[in-house]
């Protein structure tokens, strides 16, 4: 592939790298690091553009061709697979023994377990399933100089040491390029239901999804979209899926209570992949701005916006659209922000994304970032400015 | 009493510290920041590795720093400050339908704080996750003394979020002063019932297979028939004394689910040759089951003088070999071993029982000890798995981690605090002898206050 393939919001490296082992990777990061060029880390690319363009970016290290499952110990629930393994193809191969990581992102495909972890990717299993980070029991990744080092293990629960796989989690190849990861795993749930419903304003499906969380109506993800987002999917209206999993009677009795809860929405089973498309909206769209809030504070956030995919019950949304300016960004920004969230621009044209930083106004005081950036990469190699704060 | 934790070691703190606030907690820091003191948070002092001892450092205690600041229901979080008691939480969160997934059996005393220091476990950890699968956030005072916070209780903010980071860190990036916590709905339904079999690998062999059917219960804990006795004398539990193990089954969910597992569950047990299965018939017989388990380590430790408790992970697979491979090493050295633990997550806590006025049976029982946790680590597993490393196993860590792994450790350490005076001496493997540290490895008479 050519050079121009492996930009990056607007910059362009020098050379490429695509290692086939965790050796060539350490090589190649050395190799880097010892003559100051900057190194960009590839996966499935879905999460590639989130950031602010890279400050230096000299080589473009694809790790899609390190895949593959190393190990899967079916009787431990943990599995071993190398950081390119796409979401797709572990969710098969563990599927064989009725076993599921249970992390649901965009674009299954080509998302790759180490750019999951490396990107903190959303999705509707956050509902039941929380952070991907909390199914990650150990990483082996390299350094910025180059080490390769591990942290974490094998077992569901560890306390030898830090746990640095989890600081690694949401830094977007800054800190460490992650080269493989031990999994814990889950068991498949017996049977599901994805229901959809229709309404004429999403603020409806909304009190209807809250209603049922009330009542302790066991929801397994929960998506919901507005009439402009349903748009993009070729759907007319505001619209709730509401998937239900466990075992068949279980889901059952879920289905009826759903039901009762929607009563007058006609609530029927969504046509198979409309969940995913549902997912996949802010990758259609033009602008797709991801918010969180406190999931408490998240309808005041929402209020007056339009373009709306919601992951209800896990503090997250999306707005998307086709064109925005910073006026725009800044709005939606101070709404989050004011209300003990955040608001980080993942998708934009390139012209936006030099008017507005990706990610607004982090948590963590800078010092303290800069400092662990510097303890893990001395020499600003990885992904340099990517972060917030120019990290 | 703040020269010990429930561990094998001691030594006297130059200062105790109460804050009231985390304003007062960060004076406190800042004033031995001026001091170049070290300094060390501690909560109620149940962890077992030594972590919240002190050797001529200032102690900072949580004692006062116990108010539950907000509970969030819509959001399913609660902002707690670190000296808050675990059970006091639960209680809190009951009338509203919520609860915090960690149960360390402990609880009754233990705090927010330290359960976050040391990520601790307990039995609901099986299903639940460990404490830092249930943090969201921390308010946390740097050894300069200046308050960080990071995460919160909305998902993915802006820049680095070291929160899982510091769980778990026990205490040596800085002292948290409050925390955003994860809430769970309550159970629509909870079965809890016991398997009882003729020797422990039986026992062992059918919590395997329970697993490797893809069941997990929300607790699955074995207790062998040391334990079993011991439990009896302690608590009239009326367990059949001729037992070799039980397995102590709890699930939790929607009702129809416990019901087709408790099933599928009995089923496994009886092909594994259960000799009997009794099953809690109501709330109270449940709570006694509960009580037996998590009183079981003071029970325990009546039957001698000395013991000493271990807390090493393995694979699950590897459970039966190990448990062979325990009882094969405290014969060796002539010990008697209690097993009563967290079997379904593969975190052992053998427990050696003998005399330490025997001369030479501590020094036995300490190396019977490093060579459990040894085959531990040689079978995939780990040295702790929810009571942290402190000053009791950190010069195991390179069985463990290689130079570069603990280098990337140190340096992140550095990063939170250059000055290295946060519980210092604890988790990382020093080079001197680990006498260094004015401690008294002994085992005191307190075992009643340990919980496991």
């Amino acid at each position: 592939m050519g050079l121009a393939t492996y930009a990056v919001n607007g910059a362009a490296p020098s050379r490429h790298v695509a290692p086939t082992s965790v050796d060539a990777v350490v090589a190649a990061v050395r190799e880097a690091d010892d003559v100051g060029q900057a190194v960009v880390c590839f996966g499935g690319r879905t999460r590639l553009e989130v950031g602010n363009t890279p400050a230096r970016y000299d080589v473009a290290l694809d790790l899609g061709a390190l895949s593959g499952i190393v190990e899967h110990e079916a009787g431990d629930l943990t599995a071993t697979v190398l950081a390119g393994t796409t979401v797709g193809d572990l969710a098969r191969t563990l599927a064989d023994k009725g076993q599921m990581w249970p992390v649901e992102v965009a674009r299954p495909r080509s998302a790759t377990v180490g750019g999951i972890i490396a990107g903190a990717a959303p999705g509707p299993s956050r509902l039941r399933y929380a952070h991907p980070r909390d199914w990650v029991l150990g990483i082996r990744a390299v350094r910025g100089d180059g080490t390769l080092t591990k942290a974490g293990g094998k077992v569901v629960k560890n306390v030898t040491g830090y746990d640095l796989t989890r600081l690694y989690a949401g830094t977007y190849g800054s800190l460490c390029v992650i080269v493989e990861a031990n999994l814990k795993l889950w068991p498949l749930p017996d049977s599901e239901r994805t229901l959809l419903s229709r309404f004429d304003d999403i603020a409806a499906a909304w009190d209807a999804i809250e209603a049922l969380r009330r009542e302790g109506v066991e929801l397994d993800a929960v998506v919901t979209a507005d009439r402009a987002a349903a748009s993009y999917v070729g759907e007319i209206g505001a619209l709730a899926l509401l998937r239900l999993r466990g075992a068949r009677p279980v889901v059952a009795r879920l289905v009826d209570a759903v039901s009762r809860g929607l009563t007058g929405c006609d609530p029927d089973d969504a046509r198979p992949g409309l969940l995913e498309e549902l997912v996949d909206v802010p990758f259609r769209a033009g602008v797709g701005l991801r918010l969180a809030a406190p999931e408490s504070r998240m309808r005041e956030v929402l209020q007056g916006a339009v373009g709306i995919v919601r992951f209800d019950g896990a503090g997250t949304a999306f707005l998307v659209r086709e064109k925005a300016d910073e006026t725009w960004v800044t709005r939606w920004r101070d709404a989050a922000e004011t209300r003990e969230g955040s608001a980080i621009l993942e998708r934009a044209p390139l012209s936006l994304r030099q008017r507005v930083d990706t990610w607004g106004t982090p948590i963590l005081p800078r010092t303290l970032a800069a400092r662990i950036k510097a303890a893990l990469d001395p020499r600003g190699t990885l992904a340099p400015g990517r972060m917030a704060g120019g990290l | 009493m703040y020269e010990y934790d429930a561990g094998f070691d001691r030594a006297t703190p130059a200062l105790v510290a109460a804050p009231g606030t985390a304003a007062e907690t960060a004076a406190v820091v800042a004033a031995c920041a001026r001091a170049e003191v070290p300094l060390v948070a501690r909560g109620a002092g149940t962890g077992l590795a030594g972590g919240a001892i002190a050797p001529g450092g200032v102690v900072v205690s949580t004692a006062r720093l116990r108010r539950i600041l907000e509970i969030d229901t819509e959001s399913r979080a609660a902002l707690v400050e670190p000296g808050v008691v675990n059970l006091a939480l639960a209680d809190a969160l009951a009338p509203h339908g919520l609860l915090f997934g960690p149960d360390p059996a402990s609880q009754r005393c233990s705090t927010i704080g330290g359960n976050i220091g040391n990520n601790a476990g307990g039995p609901h950890a099986l299903r639940y996750g460990s404490v830092v699968q249930h943090v969201l956030g921390l308010e946390l005072i740097l050894a300069d003394g200046t308050p960080c916070a990071m995460g919160g209780r909305a998902p993915d903010r802006a820049g680095y979020d070291p929160t899982p980071f510091v769980v778990g860190a026990e205490g040596t990036v800085g002292i948290v002063t409050k925390a955003w916590l994860r809430l769970l709905p309550r159970p629509e339904a909870v079965r809890t019932f016991l398997a009882f079999f003729a020797d422990v690998e039986s026992g062992a062999e059918a919590a395997t297979a329970i697993i490797a059917e893809g069941i997990i219960p929300a607790a699955l804990e074995m207790m062998d028939a040391p334990t079993i006795r011991a439990v009896n004398a302690a608590f009239e539990a009326h367990l059949p004394a001729d037992a070799g193990s039980l397995l102590l089954v709890e699930l939790e969910g929607p009702a129809e689910e416990c019901e087709a597992r408790h099933e599928r569950i009995v089923a496994i047990c009886r092909r594994g040759g259960a000799t009997d299965i009794k099953a809690a018939a109501n709330e109270e017989e449940r709570a006694l089951l509960w009580k037996a388990r998590k009183l079981g380590y003071p029970a325990l430790a009546r039957l001698a003088p000395n013991n000493y408790l271990m807390d090493g992970v393995v694979p699950r697979t590897k459970l039966p070999e190990t448990l062979r491979q325990v009882a094969v090493i405290a014969e060796r050295y002539g010990l008697l071993v209690a097993n009563m633990f967290h079997i379904g997550d593969g975190n052992l806590h053998p427990t050696l029982l003998f005399d330490a006025a025997v001369p030479g049976t501590t020094e036995k029982a300490i190396e019977a000890s490093a060579l459990i946790l040894k085959h531990c680590v040689e079978v995939g597993g780990a040295l702790s798995g929810e009571h942290g490393i402190g000053v009791e196993k950190n010069q195991f860590m390179r069985w463990v981690f290689s130079d570069a792994d603990l280098d990337t450790m140190h340096r992140v350490r550095d990063a939170f605090d250059p000055s290295g005076r946060m519980n210092p001496g604890k988790i990382f493997p020093t080079d001197e002898p680990p006498r260094e540290l004015p401690l008294e490895r002994l085992k005191f008479r307190f075992a009643e206050d340990m919980w496991v």
